[in-house]
C-alpha cells in the first residue's frame, strides 16, 4: 500500500455497487417493525404458555391449601420476570432502532439467578410432598419445552434486527421466556422441596437463558 | 439533514429507491470513515461499505419508524467488519509487512463528519493517527472512531458496539491513553 496521498484522502464514497443496485431496481415496499406490536405478540406467546399446560393438566392440587402470599407472590415475581425481560429485550431505546442488549443480557441473568434462589430460599413450609430431585426433570423438561415458544416466536420477529450483541440480548430473551415456564409451573406442579424448586424450575430460567443467547447468536443477525 | 434521515429511511422502506440514493450520500461517507477507521485499508473499507448497505437492504424492514438510522447502520457496519474480521482469521488489523501505512478515507483526513467548512489538518499527522489506531485492540479502536472520529455520544457508541456505557468509556478511555502513548513515541523517535 502506499503513503496516503491528497487524492486518496479527498476520495467520496464509491457509489452503490452491482448487487446493490440490482437489488434496488427490484425494490419492494416493506412494513418497517413494530416494536410494541411484537411486544404483544410476544406476551400473547407467553399466555399461552401459562395457560395451555393448565387448561391440559389442571392446576396444582394444592393451590388452595398455599399461604396466599406465596402463591402470588411467587407467581408475581414469575410474572414480572417475564413481561420485564420481553419489554427490555423488544423494545428499543426511544428514538432508537436498537435494543439495549448488554442491559437484557445482566439482567436475564440476573433473573436466572433470583430463579435460583426463590426456589431454594422461598417454598411453602407446610405444603407440598417432598420428591427426589432427579424424579422431577419433567418439570425441567416441560419447563424448557414451554419456554422455547415465546423464544422462538420472538426469534421470528428479532430476525435481521440485532446487528450486535445477539448473545446477550438472546440470553435476556431466554430469560424471559423461561420466567413464563417457570409461572405454568409454580401453578401446576404441586411439589414444595427447595432442591426441587431451586433446580428444576429455577434451572428452567437459566437453561433458556443460555438457549436464548446461543439462537440469538445464530438467528437475529442481519 | 440529521433531522430528515428518518424520514428517507421510511420512503426506503416503503419501496422508494430515489430516497435511498439521498440515504447512501448522507450516510456512506460516514460508514466509510467508521469502517477505514476500523480496517485501516481503504480498498477493503469500500468493499466492507458495498456489504453494510446490501445488509441494510435486507434487513430494511427491520428499521423501527422514527428512530435515527444512523447508530443502527453504523452497528450493521460493525457487524460486517466483525464478520469479515473473523473470517480472514485475523487478531488484529496491522500495517503492512514492509511498514507502509494503508490507504486512508475521507472523514479520517482532517474532516470529521459534518464538518466539512473547517479546515483540513496537517495529512501527515491524520496518516500518524491512522496508523497508531491500528495498534489498538479492536474494542478500543472501535471506542476512539464513534467517539472521536464519528463525534457520537457514549450512548449512541455503547448501543452501536452491544455493550454498556460504562464498558464504553472504559474502552475508549484505555483508548486514548494507548493512542497518546503512541503518538507521543513516535514524536520521541522522530528526528
Amino acid at each position: 500500500m502506499n503513503e496516503p496521498s491528497s487524492q486518496d484522502l479527498g476520495a467520496a464514497p464509491p457509489p452503490p455497487g452491482d448487487a446493490l443496485a440490482a437489488a434496488l431496481a427490484a425494490l419492494q415496499p416493506r412494513r418497517p417493525r413494530r416494536p410494541l406490536r411484537d411486544l404483544a405478540v410476544v406476551l400473547g406467546s407467553m399466555a399461552m404458555v401459562v395457560a395451555a399446560p393448565l387448561l391440559m393438566m389442571g392446576v396444582r392440587r394444592d393451590l388452595g391449601a398455599l399461604p396466599r402470599s406465596y402463591a402470588l407472590g411467587v407467581g408475581a415475581i414469575w410474572l414480572v420476570l417475564a413481561v420485564a425481560l420481553a419489554a427490555l429485550v423488544l423494545l428499543p431505546r426511544r428514538g432508537q432502532a436498537l435494543m439495549r442488549p448488554w442491559l437484557a443480557g445482566a439482567i436475564g441473568a440476573g433473573s436466572a439467578a433470583l430463579a435460583v434462589a426463590l426456589g431454594a430460599l422461598v417454598h411453602p413450609p407446610t405444603t407440598g410432598a417432598a420428591r427426589p430431585v432427579l424424579a422431577g426433570h419433567a418439570c425441567l423438561d416441560v419447563g424448557l419445552a414451554l419456554a422455547l415458544v415465546p423464544i422462538g416466536c420472538a426469534l421470528l420477529l428479532l430476525r435481521r434486527a440485532v446487528p450486535t450483541g445477539n448473545a446477550w440480548l438472546g440470553a435476556g430473551l431466554g430469560a424471559a421466556g423461561g420466567a413464563a415456564a417457570g409461572l405454568a409451573l409454580h401453578l401446576h406442579c404441586p411439589y414444595g422441596d427447595a432442591l426441587h424448586l431451586a433446580i428444576m424450575h429455577g434451572g428452567v430460567v437459566v437453561l433458556a437463558s443460555l438457549l436464548g443467547a446461543l439462537l440469538a447468536a445464530r438467528f437475529t443477525r442481519p | 439533514m440529521a433531522g430528515d434521515l428518518p424520514s428517507l429511511m421510511l420512503r426506503y422502506v416503503e419501496g422508494d429507491a430515489a430516497a435511498f440514493r439521498v440515504l447512501y450520500d448522507a450516510l456512506a461517507p460516514r460508514v466509510l470513515g467508521y469502517l477505514v477507521g476500523m480496517a485501516r485499508d481503504r480498498a477493503r473499507a469500500e468493499d466492507l461499505l458495498q456489504q453494510t448497505f446490501l445488509k441494510v437492504h435486507r434487513a430494511r424492514d427491520r428499521y423501527v419508524v422514527g428512530a435515527d438510522p444512523v447508530p443502527w447502520v453504523l452497528a450493521i457496519a460493525h457487524r460486517t467488519f466483525l464478520d469479515d474480521h473473523r473470517a480472514r482469521g485475523r487478531a488484529r488489523v496491522t500495517s503492512t509487512a514492509s511498514g507502509e501505512l494503508p490507504d486512508v478515507a475521507v472523514d479520517l483526513a482532517g474532516q470529521a463528519p459534518g464538518h466539512a467548512d473547517e479546515p483540513r489538518a496537517d495529512l501527515t499527522q491524520h496518516a500518524r493517527v491512522l496508523a497508531a489506531l491500528g495498534e489498538l485492540p479492536d474494542a478500543q479502536r472501535q471506542a476512539v472512531v464513534l467517539t472521536k472520529v464519528d463525534g457520537r455520544s457514549m450512548a449512541d457508541a455503547a448501543a452501536i458496539a452491544g455493550t454498556s456505557v460504562g464498558a464504553m468509556k472504559v474502552r475508549a478511555h484505555r483508548g486514548y491513553l494507548a493512542l497518546r502513548r503512541l503518538l507521543g513515541a513516535g514524536d520521541r523517535e522522530a528526528p
